[in-house]
């Protein structure tokens, strides 16, 4: 035996009831669960009050890019991730001809909010195809990774830059079609589409030109596969989104493929959108469509500063396109009173001052500007006899434009509405986008907020329940068939944890991107170790392991 | 299993334009007021810019939204 775990406490993905026992595992695999296995092994780890579960698979990533120099997906594994799905949203890194580099850079950053430094010179492009590019990530990776293709970069390759102008003929759906068989040949776990992206240019991304019979000749691919469609949709708006659980529920049924649709939020200002969504998904999954919806655990918070164009200010094109001028013309901009009184006019509309009215100071570099930390721009704007807007541009002003604020709670934010949300049994938990919007929100620890908020103290799960949703049930949804389960004979992935103790700790700042590019990120509290097939990848003792034993996984 | 009533929507096949889908999709009505009802229930793809432009993966309703039933708290 290469490793006993001992006297834990069993929670093995079923969601049946735990129970204590020890765990042996050989050459990467679960050989003994349940009872006191004889002898010793190569290293043993007392896990006597701690829970031994499956290792948890995030299935909604972006950490293409950040996988290529980090292969331990950092900090997603120390919080007990194992298994992460890349290529959401349409996008991938591959297949991506050389060509279209740039292409798809500006669109990573556009959407996923990547940092210029993440592809300059962090990485070597030695790929096209997809197969080049699983070479590439093999090398270094920590933690399994089951890649989807994105849409967007297949219409690409295909079609150059008609791919943003028009339909595509049946030669080039042919050639779609071929180069998906390669990338699901190649270990592709599925492919991914967006319906709303935009790219640097705030223009349609590829996917979006495409036409159902585009989708449904690529789904037709994966029917031969039996392997997942993900698309994006407009989650802001509850009848197109009950549009695309049907268009979905009709390309399961048709090619018998699972599907899921991201995110799937609460909202208090579409109160409704969630029932009527999750009824039609009851309804096409009574048919036998596969259509699941992901919904992520945290609330909604975005942090931002004045030095990028934030995602909160997508639905006020004039703040947007201000973020988004270069770093002087920026200034120049803000400090205009006459562009300025246009900003406030948009933001804040016939005196309307709620829409900035409780975001809070994070951080400032002015030392006179101490003060303003933690208060919101609502209270400062009282005490300067001003608007919350107004105060906002100041502030950030008198802080070259480095100073950083909270919008915390925008939304998916009532725990009375999102607990038995989670629970639902036909959602599935995930939407996290780790590795993406770096420089917005931290998009680690959603499996810990889990267990602390909706297990421990809401008691919306049993602690059973809430591993099973984020191991066995995405193992079965995603058809990954040796994870997700403490069985004999599966991959030894394997997360330890106290489930008195289990968290996400506090969101900080970190610069530990390339380049010293800051992010914001969340460490774990309450995981113990976890065990990535068979070896130790991070423990709580030593921190991330030398450990390379992560796998490319598919269906 | 029968599914309940959902709004009506469709799609654009390549190639084909607003007139094409009024004609199509609203095949009862003169194609001016055809035209119109589009417009009138998809301010979505009108409120973009450039407004009216059709992406082939657009949805497209065909009808005015439903009345549902709100759902019940409890």
């Amino acid at each position: 035996m290469d490793l006993i775990i001992r006297n834990g406490r069993l929670v093995d993905g079923t969601g049946l009831p735990s129970f204590f026992g020890d765990l042996g595992i050989r050459d990467g695999r679960i050989v003994h669960v349940g009872g006191r296995i004889p002898g010793s092994a190569t290293r043993e780890i007392d896990a006597a009050g701690r829970v031994v579960a499956p290792g948890f698979i995030d299935p909604h990533t972006h950490f293409d890019v950040q996988l290529l120099w980090d292969g331990q997906a950092r900090p997603a594994l120390e919080h007990g991730i194992t298994t992460v799905i890349p290529g959401n949203c349409s996008l991938s890194l591959a297949p991506l001809k050389a060509e279209h580099r740039p292409r798809l850079v500006g669109m990573f950053q556009q959407i996923e909010e990547m940092p210029d430094a993440a592809f300059d010179g962090a990485f070597e492009w030695t790929w096209e195809s997809f197969d080049g590019y699983l070479e590439a990530l093999r090398k270094k990776l920590a933690v399994n990774v089951a890649p989807l293709a994105g849409h967007s970069v297949i219409r690409l390759w295909v079609m150059g830059d008609a791919a943003t102008e028009r339909a595509a003929d049946a030669d080039e759906l042919a050639a779609m079609q071929q180069l998906l068989r390669q990338c699901l040949e190649a270990g592709a776990i599925g492919l991914s589409t967006s319906f709303v992206d935009v790219d640097e240019n705030l223009q349609p991304v590829p996917s979006r030109y495409a036409h159902f019979e585009e989708l449904d000749a690529l789904a037709a691919v994966l029917g031969e596969y039996g392997r997942m469609l993900q698309v994006v949709p407009e989650f802001y708006a509850t009848d197109i989104t009950l549009a695309r659980v049907d268009q979905l529920a009709e390309l399961s049924l048709k090619h018998q493929i699972p599907t899921t649709f991201s995110p799937l939020f609460d909202s208090a200002a579409v109160p409704d959108n969630v029932a009527r969504v999750l009824a039609r998904v009851s309804e096409q999954m009574a048919r036998g469509a596969r259509v699941w919806p992901q919904v992520q655990t945290r609330p909604i918070d975005i942090s931002f500063t004045f030095e990028v164009a934030s995602l909160l200010f997508a639905f006020t094109p004039g703040w947007y396109r201000t973020m988004r001028l270069p770093r002087e013309q920026k200034i120049a901009a803000l400090a205009n009173p006459e562009h300025l009184d246009g900003l406030i006019n948009e933001a804040e509309p016939d005196g309307n001052i709620e829409r900035f009215d409780t975001i809070r100071v994070r951080a400032v570099i002015r030392r006179e500007d101490a003060g303003l930390v933690g208060r919101t721009l609502g209270d400062i704007a009282a005490e300067r006899g001003s608007t919350p807007a107004r105060v906002m541009v100041a502030i950030s002003l008198a802080n070259d434009l480095q100073a950083s604020f909270l919008a915390a709670n925008l939304g998916h934010n009532d725990p009375a509405r999102v607990g038995p949300l989670l629970a639902h049994p036909m959602v599935h938990i995930g939407a996290s986008d780790a590795g993406a919007h770096i420089q917005s929100f931290s998009t680690y620890g959603d499996t810990g907020y889990l267990f602390s908020h909706f297990v421990r103290d809401r008691q919306d799960f049993t602690l059973e329940a809430a591993v099973k949703k984020i191991t066995a049930d995405t193992a079965r949804i995603w058809g990954i068939s040796d994870r997700g389960l403490l069985q004999p004979g599966l991959a030894a992935d394997v997360t330890i944890f106290d489930p008195a103790i289990i968290d996400r700790g506090d969101e900080e700042a970190a610069f530990d991107m390339p380049e010293q590019g800051m992010r914001y990120v969340r460490h774990a509290r309450g995981i113990e170790a976890v065990i990535v097939n068979g070896e130790l990848a991070w423990s709580a003792e030593a921190g991330y392991s030398s450990a390379h034993s992560g796998q490319v996984v598919n269906a | 299993m029968t599914l309940s009533r959902a709004r009506s929507f469709t799609v654009a096949h390549p190639g084909e334009d607003w007139p094409d889908i009024a004609r199509r999709a609203l095949s009862g009505l003169e194609t001016d007021a055809a035209l119109e009802a589009l417009k009138s229930w998809n301010l979505h793809l009108f409120l973009r810019k450039p407004g009216g432009r059709i992406l082939g993966s657009d949805v497209i309703f065909t009808e005015a939204p439903l009345v549902h039933s709100q759902p019940t708290d409890g």
